[in-house]
């Protein structure tokens, strides 16, 4: 039968897609009101000088965010923000797709339960505990950390003050928590590739890297996407860590790991600034965006492709 | 001779196998380390916590944080109202995401990379920056100090719609939509009948994922409830936070309290999760 | 196996929900048969044994008033009040420090103060910078509860060990900064390679927010200095880039890097001193309640030498347009402020009551450390009550953190003039940008 589809996907006036658009209009409708409508709020914010406590609202253009990108605080907050990131999203990928595809195919059925359950423990474990808990394993002298450091020859260091460490501390436990998630997500992307295609390459005598790069990967590129982009976001997004980090008196200074979302915290509830913090908001929102189209068109796959054979065409191959 | 070749390939091939077990079941023990510290911290008092050399496992039992959990607050009520948020969160964030990640991968129309955008970008405004003009909406809805208020943001997850999609562009042939079209299925039917099925795995673990979110659910919780009777489990172990320092005793007790619950859904789950989902003869 | 492990989970679940189920033990129902409800609110939960029992009592000398007091955690207790008066769903009672809640104030969010308690807060039995603290526009509108002032703590065992005791063998005292610096110097241990085993003084060198500016501020008021000078009403400058607070920087530098009696290695704060690993530190009264779990610490206390701080926390009524509520809520506060509860508050939560009628010795009952922070000053200082003072103590806590590490400043006397120029421009930018620069 021959099918004609127009443009709005509606096959020969068959099918009634309107029921199913309606389920979707509900959907939409739902975060709409849950996070569109406020999230607007938001952005409309950063151009006032909004003070919540006496209610003033001063519209003052783009002030907020000229005075966010000349001040010292802002921009090393970015920065840093942006290095834990991006650091967190090179060590988390990689990794969880390393240990699901492992142990994927090659372990018993009991070893891979352990491993999933284990590596998932952590994601379970709410962030505020799971912070604290770190933070004692950090301490120069009485944490564990150190101690084994010590054990193996080294001498302690100062994970909460020293600005890298504090970094590093940060995104090892970004990367403890989430890596569960990771493999999990990998496990089902996985978990969807046919069987066949495994069983053809076998059949061709295909070695394991061999058919992990061809095979695996760019079927599990949908998956890989969202993976990508979920731990940047997790990653830009990243608060209780240092809030947690440098509470109470033995914590660590707060310049040594401001990221923004803590920066737009303190600025919007302690300082009532709201619409700095909005500015704020709305700086991390673009760079994240940015970041996340990135890895969209990296996705693509007939985008890719299409620029593959042009650059191949430019090669003169 | 060929029967002593095999049986000792056979031994070879599951030392092998029986190494990597091992050496696998290792490492992710010492990547359990943290883990298991919290477990003995929960068990410990709160001198022993301090002492140094630092051990995971406590000098002596002793169960007197679980006792300051029960004396501080209601945390029987804060675990019922964890479990309620981490189920409906779960049904709802379900439910939605399946839909809308079913609509935006396979269906073509023009607002569908639009409204996608729209509900993708809402997951990089973290929601402390959104939560007061919610807080706002909610209030002036009379949803204020409900449950129904606290619940509601959490019945939706972007992450899941994101989700939802990708896995249905990776694994939901357009072939099966259209024979499907063709033995004259609604729409509708068509997702809850052959879609919704074959999403088992995907399913499975959005349902763990929302769970997860919801039982730890913090900031909301705590800016909607108007007394204890609205806490949630993780609002409850906040109150361990004193002037000076945290009690890691009680917050450790608290938080394998919280964590039972999710790890016993987690291995329900889990099976559903890893199945593979064998399609044969579909694509050519 | 699994199916083992799975019923295991399932009864440590349920384990779990029975041994934390207990009778709800805040108060949780609407207005019962003619009773007056009144929900207060606290952010405080180390003041909880106090409230279990304050608001029994209370409900007992007022059967037809019914509280319900909700605590919540400190972390977010002010973003939570923050949200929730301008949504006009905040308690009809909250305890709060001023200044976080100066521009709702403003914003008459509140109740009008009835006029005994107006009287009583005027009345000489706050401290001046209390009560000023306490008023908008002139205007009295809240009740003070609570402050916390600060004084120094040392531990008895570090001065027999380093034989600075005198005939008696009580341990000899510094009267005056730099007599603390010479005996954190002499207290402190070492071991054989020179190294800082145990501090001699706990610095509050990093932590959260503003409280590094905070005890900064303490020890300022030593030399002579404070925050913030108002120069005329509701106008201020920055008052510490003078010898003052070349003074106080010193203070810590030397500590730090002259004499190496604390340094960033070792535990700092209340848990060190509460287990024995520093030898003196300073702090709030509170310290004294978390003590008695170690009974074994022999610890002493001793003033201030020049003047004090004053945090204040205050009772605040909710303007929710409820008469008889309202009514209720004073009634409340009256009670909660009477000499015996705020005796009661001092043992139960050991914070300091902001009255200063009461009688001393009640009050310190046998309890010798708590002594040294009922020494009168003529010099008392508050949070300033102006929106921006946050922002300025955040702002100044990272520079001073920044500062401490830098051991070149011990030395160069330029470079510390240049550092406190350079703080104190940033606070004179913030007052100005908010009308309150007086310079």
């Amino acid at each position: 039968m021959k099918k004609t589809t127009n443009r709005f996907g509606v096959r020969g006036g068959r099918t009634n897609f309107v029921p199913i658009y309606v389920l979707l209009g509900v959907v939409v409708l739902l975060f709409a009101v849950l996070r569109i409508f406020p999230i607007f709020k938001v952005f409309y914010m950063s151009l006032f000088d909004w003070n919540m406590a006496k209610g003033t609202q001063d519209f003052i253009g783009f002030k907020n965010f000229t005075d966010m990108f000349s001040d010292a605080t802002f921009t090393s907050a970015m920065l840093r923000t942006i290095y834990i990131g991006l650091e967190i999203l090179i060590i988390t990928v990689p990794l969880g797709l390393f240990i699901a595809n492992a142990i994927n195919k090659n372990f018993s059925r009991r070893s891979r339960t352990l491993v999933q359950t284990g590596l998932f423990i952590p994601y379970i474990v709410p962030m505020v505990p799971t912070v604290i808990m770190w933070k004692w394993l950090f301490n120069t002298k009485y944490g564990l950390i150190n101690y084994v450091i010590t054990l193996l020859g080294g001498s302690n260091l100062s994970w909460l003050n020293n600005g890298a460490l504090a970094e590093q501390a940060i995104v090892i436990i970004t990367v403890w928590k989430n890596l569960g998630y990771c493999v999990l997500i990998f496990s089902v992307g996985l978990a969807g590739i046919p069987r066949v295609y495994y069983e053809a390459a076998e059949l061709d005598g295909a070695s394991s890297g061999k058919t992990f790069w061809k095979i695996t990967l760019p079927q599990l590129r949908p998956v890989l996407v969202y993976v990508s982009v979920i731990m940047l976001i997790r990653g830009f997004n990243v608060y209780t860590q240092a809030y947690i980090l440098c509470s109470d008196a033995s914590g660590s200074p707060g310049y040594v790991v401001r990221t923004v979302v803590y920066d737009m915290v303190e600025n919007g509830f302690k300082f009532y600034k709201m619409g700095y913090a909005a500015a704020e908001a709305v700086a991390l929102f673009v760079a994240m965006f940015l970041f996340s189209i990135v890895q969209f068109v990296f996705g693509d796959e007939e985008r890719m492709d299409a620029w593959r054979s042009k650059l191949r065409m430019a090669k003169g191959r | 001779m060929l029967k002593q070749v095999r049986a000792r390939y056979r031994l070879t091939l599951s030392l092998r196998r029986w190494t990597k077990t091992v050496i696998l079941v290792a490492l992710v023990l010492i990547f359990l380390v943290p883990f298991f510290y919290m477990v003995g911290s929960a068990f410990k008092t709160s001198t022993d916590i301090n002492s140094y050399p630092p051990s995971i496992l406590p000098t002596e039992f002793y169960g007197g944080n679980f006792q300051t959990l029960i004396e501080t607050a209601p945390f029987g009520q804060f675990f019922l109202n964890s479990l309620k948020m981490a189920v409906i969160s779960a049904v709802g964030v379900v439910i939605t995401s399946a839909l809308a990640g079913f609509i935006f991968a396979k269906y073509k129309f023009r607002a569908n990379k639009l409204f996608f955008a729209l509900i993708f970008a809402t997951s990089m405004i973290p929601f402390e920056m959104y939560m007061i003009p919610l807080y706002i909406d909610m209030v002036n809805a009379g949803l204020g100090n409900s449950f129904v208020g606290i619940v509601s943001p959490y019945v939706i997850m972007s992450f899941g719609v994101f989700f939802m999609r990708q896995i249905c562009m990776q694994q939901i042939p357009d072939d099966l939509i259209d024979a499907a079209r063709i033995d004259g299925c609604s729409e509708i039917q068509i997702f809850v009948r052959i879609v919704f099925p074959l999403l088992k795995s995907a399913i499975a673990a959005l349902a763990i994922l929302a769970f997860v979110e919801g039982w730890n659910a913090f900031v909301w919780p705590l800016i909607m409830a108007q007394s204890n009777t609205l806490f949630t489990m993780e609002v409850g172990l906040a109150l361990f936070q004193t002037t000076f320092n945290v009690d890691l005793g009680a917050v450790a007790a608290g938080s394998l309290c919280s964590i039972a619950p999710i790890l016993l859904v987690f291995l329900l789950f889990r099976r559903q999760i890893m199945e593979s989902i064998a399609m044969t003869g579909m694509k050519g | 196996m699994k199916r083992l492990l799975c019923y295991l989970l399932a009864a440590a679940t349920a384990l779990s929900l029975c041994a934390c189920a207990n009778p709800d033990n805040s108060s949780g129902g609407s207005d019962q048969d003619g009773k007056v409800t009144i929900s207060v609110w606290s952010g405080y939960p180390d003041q909880q044994a106090w409230f279990d029992w304050l608001v029994p009592a209370f409900e007992e000398a007022n059967p037809d008033i019914h509280v319900e007091l909700t605590t919540f955690p400190i972390s977010d207790f002010e973003t939570k009040v923050f949200a929730a008066i301008p949504a006009g769903t905040c308690a009809d009672v909250i305890t709060i420090n001023p200044s976080y809640v100066y521009s709702f104030a403003g914003a008459n969010k509140f109740a009008e103060v009835p006029d005994d308690l107006k009287e009583l807060v005027e009345s000489g039995i706050y401290d001046s910078a209390v009560v000023k603290e306490c008023s908008y526009d002139g205007e009295v509108v809240c009740v003070p509860h609570m402050l916390s002032n600060a004084a120094w703590f040392y531990n008895e065992a570090y001065f027999e060990d380093a034989g600075l005791v005198d005939e008696n063998g009580d341990p000899i005292l510094p009267t005056n900064m730099e007599e603390v610096i010479q005996t954190a110097n002499q207290l402190a241990k070492r071991d054989a390679d020179g190294n800082l085993t145990n501090s001699g003084i706990s610095l509050r060198i990093t932590g959260a927010g503003s409280g590094t500016c905070e005890k900064w501020w303490v020890l300022l008021m030593q030399y002579g200095g404070t925050l913030l000078d108002e120069v005329s009403d509701g106008k201020y400058v920055a008052g510490y880039n003078n010898q003052a607070g070349f003074d106080t920087m010193r203070f810590y530098l030397r500590n730090l890097y002259e004499y190496g009696s604390d340094n960033f290695e070792v535990e700092h704060d209340t848990a060190a001193f509460l287990a024995g690993e520093t030898a003196m530190f300073a702090r709030e009264s509170s310290v004294i309640v978390e003590a008695e779990k170690y009974p074994e610490l022999r610890y002493g206390t001793f003033p201030m030498f020049e003047a004090n701080i004053a945090i204040t926390k205050s009772w605040y009524v909710l303007d929710n347009g409820d008469a008889e509520k309202e009514a209720a809520a004073w009634k409340f506060i009256e009670f909660a402020n009477q000499p015996d509860s705020m005796v009661q508050f001092h043992h139960l939560s050991g914070y300091q009551p902001a009255r200063k009628d009461l009688d001393v010795e009640t009050l310190v009952a046998g309890v010798e450390q708590r002594e040294a922070f009922f020494e009168d000053f003529d010099t008392i200082y508050t949070y300033v009550a102006i929106d921006e003072f946050q922002e300025i103590m955040v702002k100044m806590a990272d520079r001073l953190m920044e500062a401490y590490a830098n051991p070149d400043l011990l030395t160069d006397d330029d470079a510390l003039w240049t550092f406190l120029d350079e703080m104190a421009a940033e606070t004179n930018a913030l007052l100005e940008d908010n009308g309150h620069y007086g310079g």
